[in-house]
């Protein structure tokens, strides 16, 4: 039963040089943990400093900041993920220009380039100490099964919120209680982000607004430079009520901001809203759910894994289904039996007496007598021959064998006036034959072997010897 | 931990379904040997029911194989009644010149190979082997040759038979 208890998912979050450890409950998304300086975890050689509340689980989200992320696209012929992935490790191995933490760790996603081409987005790490977090987290247990960012949540999100999210450029402004991000999404591709700390919680609206319209003209020129292209549509979100400032931004900007919070209030999960924890704060348990499929960075193993993962619990599944069938038809036809074999048994007893001996001497004789009456009679032969012959014909040769092959020979002498009646003899002879032989229906004249015997005419006939076999 | 995680898993896969192969093969074996018993059951039913309704017929089948073997104490013994028979049947339908050659069956037991020469008329030996086939069942004739004089309408006979006997 414990197999098919609903797993918990801890989502480890590193953010601002510290470690949060959060539980992902249902619905429910609560910290277990208090802040754990990064360095300390990184440091601890001889324990584990996790909460005792983490227990054993499969289901463990790493969520690493977005500066941790590199990025690249690539143009790519085929979709094959063997080819892509080879061709991505080759690369994240090889080329000196990504400062990759380990080739293992990437992910990507296809996309359509303006050639109408095949290309990829691929984000791997780039940040050092991530090998390092990783190997703790193993080291204690905590094994990261899905890793991914801020950044690579909100692609997967506002493509379900957004219905053109893939086309062009977007901007989505998150405000926190002390921090506003920027996020920059290129094609539907997660490209950077900015973080904006507001270090006086007293500072006035209007003063955050220019300080946030700054930072995003900012942004939008790194971004026109990256994609040479100009952004489309801004959206903002807001942990708490936005205020206006969707209208506001819209005029600072000199474009459209539409507001996306209001779709967040009917949400039935909570997001964690601890300010601390930075963009994570704005995620609720759905977001952070590996349910949501978002973008995984982790290595290929742990991937493999993962995809057959269903797969096994379907085999074990449907493994026990079929086994309980098994079984009970097992029960059945071994209960159905247990009486059927002693019946036998005592029947079998009863029959090993002197009626067994008398009936397989009675099969026995049947068996013989049955070969008996089917053998081909000799004196039947001899007279079915006989009364074939046609009155010019004498044998002086016949033997019936009965053995082995049961045959007929002949040999004998016929007179005729010349081969046309030499020919209505032996076909008169063939007509007999067939009549009372079976097997002889397949003879023809060809099959009889003639001559003429040369000791001259008697009478204007001339006497021809001919032979003949067939069998019976 | 993932990979000793997976690692389990397909461990418990195997182990169900190879419980799951061995329960069908385990309940095959069952329904089989059920079949043959099944089966069985039916033939030894059929054979009781033959026993009761044919117990008048069988003793008759019986009698009637017994006939295809002349009782004997000793074979030589056999033979020479056979060949005193053969004589005064001969003389009986008028075939002339019979001579016999004995030689143990190369193909059964209890059993001899006799050839039988004589001349004759065609009619009277079939006549002489109608006899034979009625009143000596445990002679079987395996091969007839005949070479026929046209001249005196008389034929020279040599007919292989199988003489079937049974030590007593």
């Amino acid at each position: 039963m414990v197999m098919f208890k609903k797993k918990k998912t801890v989502v480890t979050i590193v953010n601002d040089e510290k470690i949060y450890f959060a539980e992902l409950d249902h619905r429910v998304a609560k910290l277990i943990s208090q802040a754990l300086p990064l360095d300390r975890f990184l440091s601890d050689k001889d324990g584990c400093p996790i909460p005792k509340a983490i227990g054993h689980t499969d289901n463990n989200v790493l969520l690493i900041p977005d500066y941790w992320l590199g990025s690249f696209s690539f143009p790519f012929q085929t979709k094959k993920k063997s080819l892509v992935e080879a061709y991505l490790e080759r690369r994240l191995g090889t080329d000196r220009s990504f400062a990759t933490a380990s080739k293992r760790f990437f992910d990507y996603t296809d996309y359509m380039t303006d050639q109408g081409g095949m290309g990829f987005y691929a984000y791997y790490l780039q940040e050092s100490t991530f090998i390092q977090l990783y190997e703790q987290l193993v080291k204690c247990g905590v094994v990261p099964s899905f890793i991914t960012a801020p950044g690579l949540l909100w692609e997967r999100k506002l493509r379900s919120l957004v219905p053109d999210f893939a086309d062009g450029g977007k901007l989505l402004v998150c405000l926190g209680g002390k921090e506003c991000f920027l996020y920059l999404f290129s094609t539907g591709h997660y490209l950077f982000s900015r973080n904006i700390p507001f270090p006086d919680s007293e500072i006035e609206s209007s003063d955050r607004l220019k300080t946030i319209t700054y930072e995003i003209n900012q942004s939008l020129y790194s971004f026109a430079q990256q994609t040479k292209s100009e952004m489309r549509e801004a959206y903002l979100w807001s942990s708490t009520p936005s205020q206006g400032y969707a209208a506001e931004l819209t005029e600072m900007l000199d474009r459209e901001v539409l507001d996306l919070s209001a779709q967040n209030r009917d949400s039935q999960t909570k997001a964690l809203n601890a300010e601390y924890l930075g963009p994570a704060s704005l995620f609720t348990a759905k977001d952070l759910s590996p349910s949501t499929r978002f973008l995984n960075l982790v290595d290929k193993q742990v991937k493999t894994n993962l995809e057959w993962r269903p797969i096994q619990f379907q085999g074990i599944v449907v493994g026990i289904c079929v086994l309980l069938l098994l079984i009970g038809q097992n029960a059945f036809v071994w209960k159905w039996s247990s009486p059927r074999d002693g019946a036998i048994t005592r029947r079998g007893t009863l029959t090993k007496t002197r009626d067994r001996e008398t009936l397989n001497q009675y099969y026995n004789a049947l068996e013989i007598l049955a070969q008996e009456r089917n053998r081909p009679r000799a004196g039947e032969a001899l007279v079915k021959v006989a009364q074939s012959l046609p009155e010019n014909m004498r044998l002086t040769n016949m033997i019936v064998e009965m053995e082995q092959i049961p045959s007929i020979y002949l040999e004998g002498i016929s007179k005729a006036s010349g081969p046309d009646q030499l020919k209505d003899s032996l076909s008169s002879l063939l007509t007999g034959l067939k009549s009372y032989f079976q097997e002889s229906r397949s003879l023809l004249l060809k099959d009889i072997d003639f001559e003429a015997d040369n000791r001259g005419e008697n009478f204007g006939l001339t006497t021809y010897k001919f032979k003949l076999r067939f069998d019976l | 931990m993932t990979t000793n995680s997976n690692m389990k898993r397909w461990i418990i896969v195997g182990m169900i379904w190879t419980g799951a192969l061995f329960l069908t093969y385990w309940n095959g074996e069952i329904i089989d040997r059920m079949k043959e018993v099944g089966e069985k059951e039916e033939l030894l039913k059929l054979e009781e029911r033959l026993l009761e309704t044919q117990s008048d017929k069988i003793p008759e089948i019986l009698e009637a194989f017994g006939r295809l073997h002349q009782s004997v104490a000793a074979p030589r013994m056999g033979l020479l009644s056979l060949e005193r028979k053969f004589y005064l049947m001969a003389a009986n339908y008028g075939l002339t010149g019979l001579r016999m050659k004995i030689e143990p069956s190369q193909s059964m037991e209890n059993s001899a190979s006799v050839t039988v020469f004589f001349q004759g008329f065609l009619k009277d030996t079939l006549e002489w082997l109608a006899v034979l086939r009625k009143d000596y069942p445990y002679l079987v004739v395996n091969r007839v040759e005949i070479a026929r004089d046209t001249s005196t309408n008389k034929a020279t006979f040599e007919i292989s038979l199988n003489y079937r006997f049974q030590i007593v």
